[in-house]
């Protein structure tokens, strides 16, 4: 699953699942949108593109692995979780607006390719 | 409430949490005496949800936050674990995790209550200098 890597920090309570899927740049969503999207309980982040060049909004949860035999279905609900929320953003910022598995492959191979960069360095 | 959510919440130490109605005060050293912080939990689909109030609408009115509170908690989120923060529909800046049923065992419940009500607590003493919730 892209985005989805273990925190070494918190081993001795057991491995730490975080997931982080990018719900789509904020800077063109309207006033009213983004009331809308503050009204939103979800756990949000924020990516910064240097020199101001744009915002992407990131939805973030995590939670604790423990027994090995149910580590399967928790992530799994992590990742219905997550990719729910981040679905109820993107309605609320852009409502009417599904964007298809393309765009967000596009999005989540950069993340990628930054943070393998991130972690060669 | 179900009845695992129940359980979880008898299995608390009685000298160190206070439980009510779904609402669980955390203390961090002696009960009555200590700095604590209170932790309301409630159910969402196949999990828990754990949620502390940092600072009231008032509170973070009146406190000169170098950010938009909003955007301090994306960008806290991000580097964040375990711990989520966000500001509510009233304008409240809450601490969180929302927690798994599946399989959760109690010594894995009290580290998410004690994660959520100990970052609270943090927050709220480097915010206010208070101990309020």
């Amino acid at each position: 699953v892209p985005g989805l890597w273990h925190n070494a920090d918190l081993r001795e309570h057991g491995d730490l699942v975080r997931r982080v899927p990018d719900a789509g740049g904020v800077d063109a969503a309207d006033g009213d949108s983004l009331l809308r999207l503050l009204r939103l309980p979800e756990q949000l982040g924020i990516v910064e593109e240097p020199d101001d060049r744009g915002h992407d909004l990131t939805v973030e949860e995590e939670m604790l692995l423990g027994d090995p035999a149910a580590d399967a279905q928790r992530v799994a609900w992590l990742v219905a979780r997550v990719a729910a929320a981040a679905d109820r953003l993107e309605e609320a910022l852009w409502a009417g607006r599904d964007a298809g598995t393309e765009f967000f492959k596009a999005a989540l191979a950069d993340q990628d390719r930054m943070e393998s960069h991130v972690e060669r360095a | 409430m179900s009845s695992a959510l129940d359980g979880l919440l008898r299995s608390l130490d009685k000298p160190r949490f206070d439980v009510e109605s779904g609402r669980v005060t955390c203390w961090f050293g002696v009960k009555g005496e200590s700095r604590h912080h209170t932790v309301r939990v409630t159910e969402v689909a196949d999990g828990i949800r754990l949620e502390a109030t940092v600072a009231t609408a008032r509170t973070l009115d009146s406190i000169a936050m170098y950010d938009d509170p909003h955007r301090w908690a994306w960008r806290r989120n991000r580097v964040s674990n375990l711990v989520g923060f966000r500001v509510d529909a009233q304008q409240r800046l809450l601490a969180e995790a929302v927690v798994p049923l599946i399989a959760l065992t109690e010594e894995e419940f009290l580290t998410y209550l004690m994660a959520v009500a100990s970052e609270a607590d943090r927050m709220e003493l480097v915010l206010t200098a208070r101990d309020v919730q």
